[in-house]
């Protein structure tokens, strides 16, 4: 997914899609808060503009795979460990340090939603992580593989599979203790 | 600039004569250490401890013994020019500097690690053909050996945190360059890259940012990188890529049993202003060698070969230009100098004309 950058100021992420027809012609435009306000500011009242985007709220937020929210009443958010805040987030699309998943939740974990919908993480591990981590993580990867064998009713491979879960499941709780 | 005059900076001219649809690859990694902030948001002195600690790591550790780190600020502009121009560091890297470094290996010539730049770490492999595979295992192997001893940054639900949380996930970026003059050539460019909007890839230039870019090359590359492992990333890649090269073969036919002679005079034209001209720019350079590229392909161009060709073309690139006359220049005097070059490159790559 492409992070848009506002049309107009070129500097700030767009957080509304702005489409217009005059005589049949369609116009499109990306835009950030501020631009949008002044865009805007001929039409409605800044009072207006903020009940608009309260009233698109959440479900405009991340639409069309644009960040923010439009929404001018939230409060700001700020990551303890870096000190970067939501809306500096915002503004440049990029976090300050990697507790900011943590504690900028809300947004990431919206943002990383819309692009991948509610896949789980699949992918090489990191040779550091804790060993409970690590088979957590192979737990996952082999349920997603069992998937595959039984959709292509391969039972004798979903069976070995499934016992190798149960396994490591039980490796698992062992490490809890 | 003995450095990079090694396999190392070359990287695009070695390898197989075949691909002459897929240039090269690349795979990237993205790697951030964890409890530094991440490079946009630090400080110089933040950034110099990121690159002190990654520094530290590799001189202490036996496993790292190939890797040589080298501060960004020891190079002259032109030597990052000329990185650049061999697709190895990102155009923006080689502007900021501060706090910035590279990797490379003694033992590995095609791999360049980017220090600070996005993210602080960006591993990347890069190969000639469609050699995504082969590229990912050298990157898989690189990384490994890293996080055997750096502490990354990772998360069991969103993988490698990286500073653009669209790029988290298993944090791979698989990148062909393809050149495509035969479908560009037809006007089905533009249909074949509207369709592939859905499918989870991303395509640009390799000249310019434009989709009309000098030469027919596209950079065609993955998107989004949660979910999905990176075997299955590839994959996905290499079928789609397939289908591309199956759509050019068929157009580079088309071309040659309906439009043979307007194809020979395309090239015979590309050919004569490479040798004739007296100023010429690097896009126009491109663009025409290009061309010959294509006729080398379709047999049309004997004596010549491909990789003669692309070596001519990284070497008419500005940094590399400046680098070989050993001199500045302003701009009529460089396109005066490339074409002087290309004329008697050609002239002894090759006895006559097509």
């Amino acid at each position: 997914m492409k992070i848009m950058f506002c049309d107009e100021c070129h500097k700030n992420i767009s957080v509304v899609y702005l489409v217009k027809v005059v005589n049949g012609k369609v116009y499109k435009k990306y835009l950030c808060e501020e631009c949008a306000k002044k865009f805007w500011d001929g039409i409605l009242s800044l009072d207006e503009f903020s009940k608009v985007s309260q009233l698109l709220g959440e479900g405009f937020d991340i639409e069309e795979g644009h960040y923010g929210p439009s929404n001018l009443l939230e409060s700001d958010e700020v990551c303890p460990t870096c000190g970067i805040k939501l809306s500096d987030f915002r503004k440049s699309g990029r976090l300050g340090c990697s507790d900011c998943y943590e504690s900028l939740k809300s947004k990431v974990s919206l943002i990383l939603k819309r692009i991948c919908g509610d896949g789980k993480y699949v992918g090489k591990i990191p040779k550091l992580l804790d060993e409970r981590v690590k088979l957590e993580l192979k737990v996952i990867e082999l349920r997603r593989q069992l998937k595959f064998y039984v959709k292509d009713e391969e039972y004798e491979k979903a069976a070995n599979l499934r016992d190798e879960i149960k396994d490591l499941e039980k490796q698992i709780s062992l490490e809890v203790v | 600039m003995a450095m990079f005059k090694c396999d190392f900076g070359n990287w695009i001219n070695f390898g197989d004569l075949d691909s002459d649809i897929v240039i090269s690859s690349r795979i990237r990694l993205a790697r951030n250490i964890s409890n530094f902030v991440f490079p946009h948001w630090a400080n110089e002195t933040q950034l110099n401890e990121v690159r002190d600690f990654i520094s530290g790591i590799i001189s202490q550790s036996d496993s790292l013994k190939d890797l040589v780190l080298i501060f960004s600020e020891k190079l002259v502009p032109q030597e990052k020019d000329m990185l650049v121009e061999n697709h190895l560091i990102s155009p923006a890297f080689s502007r900021e500097g501060k706090g910035q470094a590279f990797i490379i290996s003694e033992k590995i010539p095609n791999l360049c690690i980017m220090v600070n730049e996005e993210d602080h770490l960006r591993i990347q492999v890069f190969s000639t053909g469609l050699k995504l595979r082969e590229a990912w295992k050298i990157a898989d192997e690189t990384d490994d050996r890293l996080s055997s001893h750096l502490p990354y940054a990772f998360s069991k639900q969103w993988g490698y945190l990286t500073e653009c949380p669209a790029n988290a996930g298993n944090a791979m970026k698989a990148s062909v360059v393809m050149q495509l003059p035969a479908l560009v050539i037809n006007d089905e460019i533009e249909s074949l890259f509207s369709n592939l909007s859905d499918s989870n890839v991303e395509v640009r230039g390799l000249f310019g940012e434009d989709i009309n870019v000098a030469g027919d090359f596209f950079q065609i590359s993955n998107q989004s990188t949660l979910g999905k492992s990176e075997d299955e990333i590839i994959n996905n890649l290499e079928v789609l890529l397939k289908k591309i090269i199956e759509r050019e073969r068929a157009a580079r036919e088309i071309l040659l049993k309906e439009d043979k002679i307007r194809l020979l005079d395309e090239i015979s034209r590309s050919w004569g202003i490479l040798t004739h001209a007296k100023l010429i720019s690097f896009e126009e350079a491109v663009d025409h060698l290009s061309m010959l590229c294509l006729g080398v392909d379709l047999n049309l161009l004997s004596d010549l070969s491909r990789s003669q060709i692309t070596e001519l073309m990284t070497l008419t690139g500005p940094a590399h230009l400046r680098n070989l006359m050993g001199e500045d220049f302003d701009d009529d005097s460089e396109d005066i100098a490339r074409a002087e070059l290309i004329k008697r490159e050609l002239y002894k790559l090759r006895e006559g004309a097509v």
